[in-house]
């Protein structure tokens, strides 16, 4: 090789060299500043579980940090991760829990203002739906977690059932009213037992009238189907000295209705959860359905629906008040992300929860079918990719979009969960017809002033205080008269 | 002289020193738990509220029984399913035992097919008649559906009946084994020679049956009996998966409510008292069993 040559062999040898170097150790300092670190997260399903995996990648890409993720199945959740925290400790760096329970949790909770300010960090709070940012993330004032999952309940119908001639005709013919999707719970009511036992798709299959999930468990499924119907014949949970509203006129003329109507539900759904109803709207077995958001994603899914593009999406029914119909859909009741208070890694959690918070890596949670995790963010509902990512995507995330001025949240006070579980456990009663309406919710009723006396009166009522100027605010007050003059 | 009371302390604590590794893990394990939530008992312990708690006598005693309408409720549920579980599993256990101890060849085996239920988890079970129950995606309906028997899929948790049924059905599928391994060895420990000289008398199989094994099986049957009420009494895992205590409240068990009260709404105290309310029944109920067995034998004598 001659010298010149050689000399520019090596010279671009060495400028390589460098420049691999450079390209190696640059972005490894910078983009990894967390570099071996791992946090622990404690999730309350395996979807879950699993929707933290989708960032994985990323997180590690971008911080250098691991999430080891524990998962509490979600009946025993609020239990366990309850004992920890009130016995003073956590194993848990990054906790998930349901918003209803914050005034149990928020205490445990790192709260992160001064982390914004020290960090820098954005959580773009902005763009997170009005509803969810004004219910689900402060404690005491304090904010102190950013929502995870964004559920509320949406209305499915099944279009074949709604359009065939034929069943508009008999629909007609039995109820001198159109066959449409319900608007309110009487025409839900007469959709369900019209459509129950026979094949509305066209088939000689023995078909239902419409799904729920009415198992106690949890923080009780039948609670949340209960609510709704409460909600807009006027209910309330407490008055203002805590005095449980839950059997006024309001919840039982919900609950008879519901126990009514118990022979146009599928068999076996005093044991149903969140799932089986979901698919047995898939399947096409039953028309009408109102549950989670999260539902859209497998009606969409086709690799599993027999309804995906046939499906429409709505809001729950209401009742008609005066001629004007008042909706009032639950947040059923979400999930949040905060960071514990114990943590010893609490610098790297905030940096783990503003990554999994942010519009791009949030919408891959939230898109995926697989996690149960709903749009919380303004962005997700308007992300074009989200608009098409399966048939009618754009006209699901809409109804969601629409649902959001009306809904209720939960009881927010201390003990939520009890409260919800108590009440939930009654309603079952009475859909077992092991025990009259009335006689469920004044039962349950007794067991509220049982929990309100054990957790202390007085706090109580300064902490429903807060809720019921909330939920004023939101245009949701006790109205006595309603119940009897919804039609 | 003092050798000998040496010797003699010695054979006084040598025993104690041998066991007490046992001794001192029972005592932590078992004696210290059981005397602290005794002690809990007494307490207005309730975690979700803080770590404080007064000293409130009786108050979770008197509340469990005179004002808690749904444990009351679970005593009555578990006393349903007891019922019938037990005589369930009495007669199948015993029939198996009674075909077992006349089979020659290949018992080992077979005894050892017939006892693979009782060697699966509780949960496991559940968790596994769960899905043979299933209303939509379960064995038992979708054979109904393909044999024609049913049109419909049918909620075998529908009603109260039908769902104490189920669990019933469960718990005997899962336990009749051991009643027949318990039946069986107590068969085998019978002298043959009764049986010979029975026949030899001219003793019909029911009257041997009637006369020499039911007579000489009573002592273990009691004891199975007692051991599978105590094991009923405790009856949770199944509940849990299998019903999760519906429809409603009716198949709620004592084990399932004291769980509710302790770990769903953190009365720790009042979930202590429910455990030795509990006790205290299986105790009078064992004492009650052992009395009527003695006045029998007192008759029979």
């Amino acid at each position: 090789m001659r010298p010149a040559a050689l000399k520019v062999s090596l010279t671009l040898a060495l400028a390589g060299f460098l420049a691999a170097g450079a390209f190696y150790a640059r972005p490894v300092g910078a983009a990894r500043p967390y570099e071996g670190q791992t946090i622990r997260a404690v999730v309350n399903a395996e979807y879950v579980k699993y929707s933290l995996s989708l960032v994985e990648k990323d997180l590690y890409d971008k911080l250098g940090v691991k999430i080891e993720t524990e998962v509490i199945p979600l009946d025993a959740f609020v239990s366990k991760t309850l004992l920890e925290f009130n016995s003073g400790s956590s194993p848990w760096d990054l906790v998930m829990f349901g918003p209803s329970n914050m005034p149990d949790y928020g205490r445990h909770f790192e709260p992160l203002e001064p982390w914004i300010e020290k960090l820098k960090l954005d959580f773009a709070m902005d763009d997170i739906v009005p509803v969810f940012a004004k219910v689900m993330l402060r404690y005491q004032g304090k904010l102190v977690s950013m929502p995870y999952d964004g559920d509320i309940h949406i209305m499915y119908w099944n279009k074949v059932a709604f359009e065939r001639a034929d069943n508009q005709k008999k629909f007609k013919a039995k109820y001198h009213y159109d066959l449409k999707p319900p608007k309110t719970w009487k025409q839900w009511d007469d959709a369900a037992e019209f459509f129950h036992g026979w094949g509305w798709d066209g088939s000689d299959k023995k078909l239902f009238g419409a799904g729920a999930s009415y198992k106690p468990s949890g923080s009780g499924y039948s609670y949340h189907w209960w609510r709704s119907r409460f909600f807009s014949y006027g209910g309330q949970y407490f008055d203002k000295d805590m005095k449980p509203l839950i059997n006024t006129a309001a919840g039982v003329r919900a609950l008879e209705e519901m126990v009514k109507t118990m022979p146009y539900y599928p068999p076996g759904v005093l044991l149903f959860e969140s799932e089986e109803p979901k698919t047995m709207l898939v399947k096409g077995e039953v028309p009408l359905l109102y549950s989670w958001t999260s539902t859209g994603k497998r009606v969409g899914n086709k690799d599993e629906s027999v309804i995906a593009g046939k499906a429409g999406f709505g809001l729950v029914p209401g009742a008609e008040i005066d001629g004007k119909i008042v909706n009032r859909p639950a947040i059923t009741p979400g999930r949040g992300m905060a960071v514990s208070k114990y943590s010893k890694k609490k610098e790297v959690t905030l940096k783990v929860l503003e990554f999994i918070s942010t519009p791009d890596q949030s919408l891959k949670i939230v898109m995926d079918p697989k996690t149960i995790m709903d749009p919380w963010r303004v962005s997700h509902l308007r992300s074009p990719i989200f608009r098409k990512a399966f048939p009618d995507a754009d006209k699901y995330l809409d109804a969601i979009e629409a649902t959001f001025p009306y809904l209720v949240p939960d009881p927010v006070v201390p003990a939520a969960d009890e409260y919800q579980r108590k009440l939930s456990f009654e309603i079952t009663e009475a859909l077992a017809k092991r025990k009259a309406p009335k006689e469920a919710l004044d039962t349950a009723a007794a067991e509220w002033d049982k929990v309100t006396e054990r957790r202390g009166r007085d706090k109580q009522k300064a902490a429903w205080g807060e809720k019921l100027a909330e939920m004023k605010a939101l245009g949701i007050e006790y109205h006595p008269d309603w119940a009897a003059k919804a039609k | 002289m003092r050798l000998p009371m040496l010797a003699l302390k010695r054979r006084q604590w040598e025993p104690f020193a041998f066991a007490s590794p046992s001794l001192v893990l029972i005592a932590l394990v078992i004696m210290f738990p059981l005397a602290y939530s005794f002690y809990l008992s007494f307490l207005d312990f309730d975690l979700s509220v803080g770590p404080d708690a007064n000293f409130i006598g009786a108050r979770n005693y008197t509340e469990s029984i005179l004002r808690d309408g749904r444990f009351v409720g679970s005593i009555v549920n578990t006393a349903i399913i007891i019922g019938p579980a037990l005589a369930a599993e009495l007669v199948l256990g015993l029939g198996l035992a009674l075909l077992l101890s006349r089979v020659a060849r290949g018992r080992p085996i077979i005894t050892a097919l017939l006892a693979i239920p009782a060697m699966v988890s509780p949960v496991m079970a559940a968790m596994a008649w769960r899905m043979m129950f299933g209303v939509k995606y379960g064995a038992i309906n979708n054979l109904g559906l393909q044999l024609g028997i049913i049109d419909v899929y049918f909620d075998w948790f529908g009603s109260s009946a039908l769902a104490r049924a189920s669990v019933v059905l469960v718990d005997v599928w899962h336990n009749t084994p051991f009643m027949m391994l318990v039946l069986l060895a107590g068969i085998q420990s019978i002298p043959t020679e009764l049986y010979d000289a029975a026949r030899a008398d001219g003793a019909t199989p029911w009257q041997s049956f009637w006369s020499i094994t039911l007579p000489l099986l009573k002592f273990t049957m009691a004891v199975g009996l007692m051991i599978r009420l105590i094991d009923l009494t405790k009856l949770f895992g199944l509940i849990f998966v299998l019903t999760y205590g519906g429809p409603g409240s009716s198949t709620e068990t004592v084990a399932f409510t004291t769980y509710l009260a302790g770990f769903k709404d953190f009365r720790m105290s009042y979930a202590a008292a429910l455990s030795y309310v509990i006790v205290g029944g299986v105790l009078l109920l064992t004492l009650l069993f052992l009395w009527i067995q003695r006045l029998r034998e007192a008759r029979a004598a």
